[in-house]
């Protein structure tokens, strides 16, 4: 299955029988908060998958799942993927560690979201990215198809405009390089020390 | 993106990395591609 950028994967709230899983291209996890401001819960690459939760426990979808470049997903039916599970235990086990992976990140986030300040976040936001999406490269990581600044901002808990006086910041100061729809950061351990994470 | 490609590419999600080639083109034909 196909979508271009911005095409809706998965609506929040609705009913959720499947899975995805991602050969190809970025998408984004987002609910609208009663203000309709979008908040990024996570940004998803290649050979992550979405949509766990209600294939899980039933209940509707959490939130919404967003292209954020050309996207090529494969979808599980939720009984096929259940009888996955009873069948191998170790996709189980290896289902459990993903979600606790998941639970100490949306750990870190509220604890970046609560105690950081605008650079911190922002910084912070920037390392979750790195790790999740990025190409490590003798010390540097590329992280590619960058969400807007906008996105950033909403993934950071912040504004557009801190979004871009802290990266031009940060590019100022050598930590990172901006091209076309790509950030680099220089050293990535450096940039983890400096910020704490 | 043809099937060998696709059974490469979920063999390496953290998920299914305990699947054999085999078990995962089986789970690939009741997939929606």
């Amino acid at each position: 299955m196909t979508f271009k950028k911005d095409d809706v994967i998965i609506f929040e709230s609705e009913e959720g029988n499947s899975l995805y899983v991602i050969l190809e291209g970025m998408v984004k996890i987002s609910r609208t908060n009663e203000d309709y401001k979008e908040v990024i819960l996570a940004i998803l690459g290649e050979r992550d998958f979405f949509g766990e939760m209600s294939v899980l426990d039933g209940a509707l979808r959490s939130a919404d799942a967003i292209a954020l470049s050309k996207v090529q997903v494969i979808r599980i039916d939720a009984h096929v993927f259940l009888e996955l599970l009873e069948k191998h235990p170790k996709i189980a086990i290896s289902l459990l560690r993903e979600l606790v992976s998941r639970l100490r990140k949306t750990d870190h986030q509220i604890k970046s979201i609560s105690l950081a300040d605008a650079v911190g976040r922002v910084a912070s936001t920037i390392i979750r990215l790195a790790n999740d999406v990025g190409r490590q490269k003798r010390g540097r990581v590329e992280i590619d198809n960058f969400a807007s600044q906008q996105e950033i901002a909403n993934y950071a808990a912040t504004s557009r405009e801190t979004i871009s006086r802290v990266l031009s910041m940060f590019e100022r100061e050598g930590l990172i390089e901006r091209e076309m729809n790509k950030i680099i950061i220089v050293n990535f351990e450096d940039f983890k020390k400096r910020f704490g994470d | 993106m043809d099937v060998k490609d696709t059974v490469k590419i979920l063999g390496e999600v953290s998920i299914f990395e305990s699947l054999s080639d085999k078990e995962i083109a089986e789970l690939l034909a009741g997939a929606s591609l």
